[in-house]
């Protein structure tokens, strides 16, 4: 305590003789302190409480309350209990001193009265007894410290809590791909999370019906599932509240005047007392809803119980939105994979069937045209001749069909193929057509790729072949090169042909094209359809650069995953 | 059509397993222009190709055959089938069987020649060379290698 607040102190002094008082007074007053007095100890107890004095200055031997006694009751009143208190006595006996100690004094002064000592000890315990108060308020500062935290801390971990239940109920929900296994977790985990009796997922039809679709129950209770609800239960105007965005919160289902009468009836059906109803909102429509019961008794839902119910709808929503994109793209790619296959099978078996009727035509017609040659006159000759080319052209069609149709289903397991092996393979297969050209074929350094070996020496036989095929006065070079290009391995077989007019250019690849006369440049135009169901049956893709008269340059990827 | 030098000779036996009419006159026409004085037995399905093979009823009186030709596409009973019953059949199995077929699977090849099959033929697709294909067995299993007698 600093002296200036010294001086402000308020000391009661309590005596019963005048002399003192007057004397204490002057003295303590002249030393800066505001003096109170009192002259028995029911008028001292009397100031204490009205006047709240720092210390009280207290004479043991009065009339009527002794000091004792005094001491006593102002002890026990609690307004007055922190007040210390100096006893002044002439006595000087240990049992009185004794005795006042254990009363509560903090000291004793005794008369006749040093002015000195009084003031020194005044002194010394206002500073005590602020010292005493500064610790205090701070302890109570400290403990209401301690206790905002903890309460802080409270709020945190129970929020903590919640939004880790959230968190985990939601991934649950979003783990599950298939619908019903995100409606069944859903109420599963949204009726623990609860505690709710029952936790219900009620879809909508667009007949304006509904039904349970999920359920979680507690035993012993009857479940909703499996109950079609009438469209009285649920009026077009209520459901455009819930798509809007409406939450129902019902404490006591029995009470609520805005409970539809049919709704009751079936809610007592189904023994409810208290509902919390949150909509399931999915791509802006209804989908549906999230229904938490309580039968065991009337419920007064809280809001973070319902923003928590609603936040986990809205997962739901996400959810299978998601479940519905999946089941669509299966349900597509499924569609694809089998008319693909299909497609594949169809043309194996009509060109592996085609084949026998065929095979008659062509050798009876050929066996006429051996036995009855120049028998008959000339026009039937003609004739026989005709239906044999014809005859002819059909079955390279029809093999060249079945040889398409096999690179989808004869294909074999891809394997680390060196390519430079399959264009060696391929260069051997066009030996006669390279020789009889005087073809030039060279490559660089080529890459291993993860390949169907045969498939891939058939790719570069058909490009290399092309390229002497549709050559143009010059002797045909062809230059063969691949490059790295991010995860793919770029391939080029470069030719210097009569070249193809670039609005053609994607033409080429359709089976049975042709853009040029079969005269010249024999052949059904399956070649590059062939190359082209290779090239994307190893993931890759094919096109031509190319120009009239100035060569082509075939393109190709092979994915480089795996690859050295 | 050539005749036989000598009539007296045996003319050499053979059974052609076969479902298909055009083939099995292509067959005859093409075996009828070659050298080898040869009786064709044909039968049409896969369950008479037994029977023929084991003389039983209605072919009880049956001659034994010194060359199969055996389509695999069969009514009945598969070729494969007949192929495992004459190469399991103590009997029978020294018969050489030639496995005449338009099918080019890679699968059937295989069968084939594991049920012990002498050689397998995919049929040609033209006059040309489903001739040069007959006289090739002609020449080959009907003149130049010795066959077992009846």
């Amino acid at each position: 305590m600093s002296e200036d607040t010294a001086s402000t102190a308020t000391i009661l002094v309590v005596d019963d003789t005048p002399t003192n008082l007057e004397v204490l007074f002057d003295f303590l007053s002249n030393a800066g302190f505001k003096v109170l007095f009192a002259e028995d100890g029911e008028s001292a107890i009397e100031k204490a409480h009205y006047a709240d004095p720092d210390l009280i200055l207290l004479d043991i031997l009065m009339p009527g309350m002794d000091g004792f006694e005094t001491c006593r009751r102002l002890k026990a009143s609690q307004l007055t209990a922190a007040i210390p208190v100096i006893f002044l006595t002439a006595l000087t006996d240990t049992p009185d001193k004794v005795k006042g100690f254990a009363l509560g004094a903090v000291d004793f002064i005794t008369k006749p009265l040093q002015y000195e000592e009084v003031l020194a000890r005044v002194k010394t315990h206002l500073r005590l007894q602020s010292l005493a108060q500064q610790l205090q308020d701070q302890n109570a500062r400290l403990e209401r410290e301690v206790q905002e935290r903890k309460q802080t801390e409270a709020a945190l971990q129970q929020q903590n809590q919640r939004s880790q239940l959230l968190a985990g109920v939601s991934l649950k929900i979003r783990q599950s791909l298939q619908i019903n296994d995100i409606l069944q977790t859903s109420v599963t985990e949204v009726k623990a999370l609860l505690q709710a009796d029952r936790v219900l997922i009620y879809r909508l039809w667009s007949d304006g019906t509904g039904s349970g679709v999920a359920e979680a129950v507690q035993p012993g209770l009857p479940e909703v599932m499996g109950v079609v609800f009438p469209q009285e239960v649920f009026p077009p105007g209520s459901r455009e509240q819930y798509r809007q965005g409406r939450i129902r919160r019902l404490a006591n289902v029995n009470q609520d005047e805005q409970v539809a009468d049919c709704l009751v009836d079936f809610l007592r059906q189904f023994w409810v007392q208290a509902k919390l109803v949150v909509p399931i909102i999915t791509q802006g429509d209804l989908w549906g809803l999230l229904i938490a019961h309580q039968c065991s008794a009337p419920r007064h839902w809280t809001t973070a119980e319902s923003e928590l119910l609603q936040q986990l709808a809205n997962q739901m929503a996400i959810a299978l939105t998601q479940a519905q994109l999946l089941e669509q793209e299966v349900l597509q790619r499924r569609e694809l994979a089998r008319s693909n296959d299909e497609l594949q099978q169809f043309a194996y078996v009509a060109s592996h069937d085609l084949q026998e009727p065929l095979r008659m035509v062509t050798s009876y017609l050929q066996l006429l045209e051996r036995r009855y040659k120049g028998q008959l006159d000339a026009d039937a000759d003609d004739f026989i001749h005709f239906a044999v080319d014809g005859a002819l052209r059909m079955r390279t069609l029809i093999n060249d069909l079945l040889t398409y149709s096999r690179v989808g289903t004869q294909g074999r397991a891809f394997e680390l193929t060196n390519s430079t092996q399959a264009v060696d393979r391929a260069i051997a297969n066009l030996k006669v057509a390279i020789d009889e050209s005087g073809a030039t074929i060279t490559y660089g350094e080529l890459p291993q790729v993860q390949a169907d070996p045969t498939q891939l020496t058939q790719l570069f036989q058909n490009l290399i072949g092309n390229g002497i095929k549709f050559r143009s006065a010059a002797s045909p070079r062809v230059v063969i090169e691949a490059s790295q290009k991010e995860d793919v391995w770029l391939f080029s077989v470069q030719d210097n042909g009569i070249g193809i007019d670039p609005q053609y250019a994607d033409q080429i690849f359709v089976i049975f094209q042709r853009l040029n006369n079969r005269i010249t440049y024999p052949g059904t135009g399956i070649g590059l359809a062939v190359c082209k169901k290779i090239v994307e049956r190893h993931g890759g893709k094919i096109w031509v650069q190319s120009k009239p008269n100035q060569g082509s340059t075939f393109y190709f990827t092979i994915p480089a995953g795996g690859t050295s | 059509m050539v005749k036989p030098i000598l009539e007296s000779l045996n003319p050499i036996e053979i059974l052609l397993v076969e479902d298909n009419p055009g083939d099995i006159r292509l067959t005859q026409e093409v075996l009828n222009e070659g050298q080898i004085y040869n009786h064709l037995n044909v039968v049409e399905d896969g369950e008479k190709a037994i029977a023929f093979l084991t003389r039983t009823a209605p072919y009880s009186q049956a001659p034994n055959p010194q060359l199969v030709l055996l389509d695999l596409n069969l009514p009945r009973r598969s070729g494969l089938d007949v192929l495992k019953t004459i190469k399991t059949n103590e009997t029978l199995k020294h018969i050489p069987v030639i496995v005449f077929t338009s099918s080019h699977a890679e699968e059937d090849i295989m069968s084939a020649y594991s049920l012990h099959a002498n050689c397998y033929i995919t049929k040609p697709i033209d006059l040309e060379r489903f001739t040069k294909s007959i006289k090739s067995i002609e020449d080959f299993w009907l003149s130049m290698v010795e066959l077992p007698s009846e």
